[in-house]
């Protein structure tokens, strides 16, 4: 039987939304909210107003490249215990890559069905989203998606650029990609009439995925291609080994 | 129930099927809002920046723990955010207690220009209803809210006894709430 404590044993529920208990009186009033329909009304009620005082402060912009760190720590995180699915994740870049190649007439077609058929439960505007949210969030309307091959030295190695041709800010998702040779970490090279221009460094995780925000020195269309190799940690001025991915932009 | 929040409920439910559009539609349509908390409460960008990351990638990570029965998305996001970012104020107090409370004043750049005419007339009416409220009480207010002390800490800062605090900060809320009556009853039916 639901029995309601006397109105002295209920908590602070005004003071609970503006987060102004202590963790110990906070862990009890949390417990106590499911016990009591009158609390749990009272922080309700005061949790809204708590959302005006958070909507009330002066109004700043968040930094441009945020939402894209932001999706790229999502897809790049492997999900929690318990919860499926970091490589269908994955594999949604990639099919939206390979649709994308296919269209550009590269020969990953064949390849690209019988994925989508091992993955029928799927569907292909499921696929695209991952596409979308990287190009919505780098350039509206503008952004652009280039496909990366990997080498003969990693055959398997698939992935994607994607891009605003005006901005400086891309961001690039590999998968199958093998991990570097001991003491080495990857280094993307962003190449401009023979020259290279560093765009990061990454590694790869154990299923081979990798994704990271490239920061490049000039906007974008400058850059004629782009491409990776193994190199020291910390990088090379220029690449010393042999390209594993790349594609052209 | 109005159409942004029936937007935010769709999106969040996606969340679920871990589909990375509705992230960022969440992203665009709300990372203003915990990102200007964020600033006001903590002083400096970087820390703001973290804590935008932080919070979507809860978001991203745990969508079931938003309830959509217990309210709208966003104040559960805020809410998610503030408590965030009370973690690290209490955080910082320890590691240095001297720096209690300096937050920097933000720069001018730091404010959005196209900000909205319905948002900011709501602003203007939160910051209305707390010049209203009696001055111990705001300062109560405030204190906890944006600097993020607890009600014993309040009580030893402005010293008075915590009854007097716990007081103030309940009465404070509930006058807050009778003055933004129409902004809560409207956030409540939807
Ligand atoms: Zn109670």
């Amino acid at each position: 039987m639901n029995m309601r404590p006397a109105e002295e044993t209920c908590v602070d529920a005004e003071a609970l939304a503006l987060d102004a208990l202590d963790d110990a009186e906070r862990a009890a009033a949390l417990a106590h909210l499911d016990a009591c329909d009158d609390c749990r009304a009272r922080y309700a009620a005061a949790r809204e107003v708590a959302a005006l005082l958070a909507r009330s402060v002066p109004q700043a912009v968040p930094p441009p490249g945020l939402g894209t760190r932001v999706l790229a720590q999502a897809l790049a995180a492997p999900a929690p215990a318990g919860r499926s699915a970091p490589a269908r994740i994955a594999w949604s870049w990639l099919a939206a890559a390979a649709v994308l190649v296919a269209v550009l007439g590269w020969n990953v077609t064949l390849q690209a069905q019988l994925r989508a058929q091992a993955e029928q439960t799927e569907d292909l505007a499921t696929r695209l989203t991952t596409q979308e949210a990287a190009l919505r969030l780098l350039a509206p309307g503008s952004g652009v998606a280039r496909p990366l091959v990997g080498s003969d030295v990693a055959p398997r190695a698939q992935g994607a650029l994607y891009l605003d041709p005006q901005g400086t800010t891309g961001l690039l998702v590999v998968r199958d990609l093998p991990a570097p040779p001991p003491g080495k970490v990857y280094q993307l090279w962003l190449i401009h009439d023979g020259q290279r221009a560093s765009g990061g460094l990454f590694t790869v995780d154990e299923r081979g995925v990798a994704v990271l925000v490239v920061q490049a020195p000039q906007p974008l269309r400058t850059y004629q291609a782009v491409g990776v190799t193994a190199e020291p940690p910390g990088g090379s001025p220029g690449p010393t080994g042999p390209r594993v991915i790349g594609g052209q932009l | 129930m109005n159409q942004a929040r029936r937007q935010d409920e769709e999106l969040a439910a996606r969340l679920a099927a871990r589909d990375a559009l509705a992230l960022t539609e969440l992203y665009q349509r709300h990372s203003r809002a915990v990102y200007s908390l964020a600033l006001r409460m903590l002083g400096d960008r970087e820390a703001a920046d973290e804590l935008v990351q932080d919070v979507f990638l809860r978001v991203w990570h745990h969508p079931e723990r938003y309830l959509a029965d217990r309210g709208r998305f966003v104040t559960w996001l805020l809410s998610v955010a503030h408590h965030r970012a009370v973690d690290l104020l209490r955080r910082r107090r320890v590691q240095r207690p001297t720096a209690d409370g300096d937050v920097a004043e933000l720069s001018a750049d730091s404010v959005a220009p196209d900000d909205a005419v319905a948002d900011a007339e709501e602003r203007r009416a939160v910051r209305d209803a707390l010049a209203t409220l009696p001055e111990g009480q705001r300062r109560s207010l405030e204190l906890a809210y944006f600097e993020g002390l607890t009600q014993s800490e309040i009580a030893a800062r402005l010293g008075e006894p915590l009854g007097t605090i716990k007081t103030r900060i309940r009465l404070g809320m509930l006058k807050l709430r009778e003055q933004l009556r129409g902004l809560v009853r409207e956030y409540e039916a939807g």
